[in-house]
């Protein structure tokens, strides 16, 4: 990187009003820190949101609780058979897909042992790709959903064998 | 917090800048508002398997990482507001008036000119992370015969892309807080306001068959709100195909 593009680089990070700027190239890094003075202007127009954030908190968390405060219960035991088997659910409408790609290898299949925070499988909805992870340990017993098919809210999506 | 660009990397040649943010993030290695940016992609995603064309050091490829906590799995639809509208204010700055074509393409009336890619990590307990790409056609002007535009053909000069990366970093950490805090239906609203065809009436194909119908918005799911011959409706993206 050469003079020109370092002194193009501090004129564009000063217009874009962020405080402090870490650019890394090739073997090359660069830090560039907002002057004092704006760095207490950025400050001075972060705190409005930031009181509407906390205003509005205790509303939006019971709105947010209600819808999946009925699915806990639901995901205990799948049947009278299986009664140890934990039912992965799907959080949202959408489409489900087993892979990250359509010629990639799918994330779990059955027999495989998944841990949990494990990615499970994708659902897209409106172009926003989901990547569920699993809440739970153990051995996926059954697939329950084709591959791209459409999945509804809270639809059981695979069975796992608990660790 | 951090804010959003505090840590930039900029790579000559990546298969894809979300997959890059994808294997950081598996490593913990990534923190919330670092932005990776490249000259060259071999494999960048417009879509499941939709490969987006982009000239070497042309356009503008840069993904984002954002941290949430627990963000509302039931109201991603406002991530797509945030960026799309983030997107359409650094183009105004930059002289260029587009318009969003539900959900997450940027349009003149010469042809696409920008897209999105959102992928999100869930738990139980909500969104934890995005990982955002945008991909801006800024300095390429032969598109092989596809509809596409950039901000080159549609200023008349060549600009820097790393300038149009600042403009839209500060767009988006303009707009964070909303998308967190309690402003996300304002964002709906102005995100809506720039829909291609909304309030118009436009013509669009129902299994295969052309139909008319007025855009009227968007549902809190992210599905396009229409009045057609049958009454309102919601159709998913599969649902419709629009004839520009």
């Amino acid at each position: 990187m050469n003079i020109k593009e370092i002194q193009d680089l501090i004129k564009f990070v000063a217009k874009a009003g962020v405080t402090e700027v870490e650019i890394e190239q090739k073997d090359f890094k660069i830090t560039i820190k907002a002057a004092q003075e704006t760095e207490r202007q950025i400050l001075v127009q972060a705190a409005a949101p930031a009181v509407q954030q906390l205003a509005a908190a205790p509303v939006a968390l019971p709105a947010t609780a209600a819808p999946t405060a009925p699915a806990t219960p639901a995901a205990a035991p799948a049947d009278t058979e299986n009664s140890n088997l934990i039912t992965v659910k799907s959080p949202m409408i959408g489409t489900f897909y087993r892979s990250p790609g359509p010629d990639k290898d799918a994330f779990v299949s059955v027999g495989q042992t998944i841990n949990k925070g494990d990615t499970v499988c994708i659902i897209e909805a409106m172009k926003l790709f989901n990547e569920i992870e699993s809440e739970v340990s153990g051995k996926i017993v059954k697939v329950l959903v084709d591959d791209a098919s459409p999945v509804e809210y809270d639809q059981p999506l695979f069975l796992v064998d608990p660790a | 917090m951090n804010q959003i660009g505090h840590k930039i990397i900029h790579l000559d040649v990546v298969d894809s800048t979300n997959n890059y943010i994808a294997n950081l993030a598996k490593q913990g290695e990534i923190s919330h508002g670092t932005v990776i940016m490249a000259d060259e992609q071999t494999n960048g995603r417009g879509q499941r398997g939709t490969i987006w064309q982009t000239q070497p050091g042309m356009n503008l490829i840069f993904s984002l990482f954002v941290e949430y906590s627990d963000f509302p799995t039931d109201q991603q639809s406002s991530i797509h507001h945030w960026v799309a509208l983030s997107l359409w204010q650094a183009l105004k700055k930059t002289g260029i008036y587009s318009v969003i074509k539900w959900p997450n393409d940027l349009l003149t009336e010469n042809g696409k000119l920008a897209g999105i890619l959102i992928e999100n990590t869930l738990s139980d307990k909500g969104v934890k992370s995005s990982t955002i790409g945008i991909g801006l056609n800024v300095n390429q002007v032969d598109f092989q015969g596809v509809k596409a535009t950039s901000v080159k053909l549609e200023t008349g000069g060549a600009v820097n892309v790393k300038e149009i990366a600042f403009t839209l970093i500060n767009e988006l950490n303009q707009q964070f807080g909303r998308l967190i805090g309690a402003n996300r239906e304002t964002l709906k609203a102005e995100y809506e306001e720039k829909l291609w065809g909304i309030n118009q009436e436009v013509d669009f194909l129902r299994n295969e068959v052309l139909e008319k119908g007025v855009i009227l918005g968007t549902d809190a799911i992210g599905r396009l709100e229409v009045h057609t011959g049958r009454g309102v409706e919601y159709f998913d993206l599969k649902e419709v195909k629009f004839v520009l």
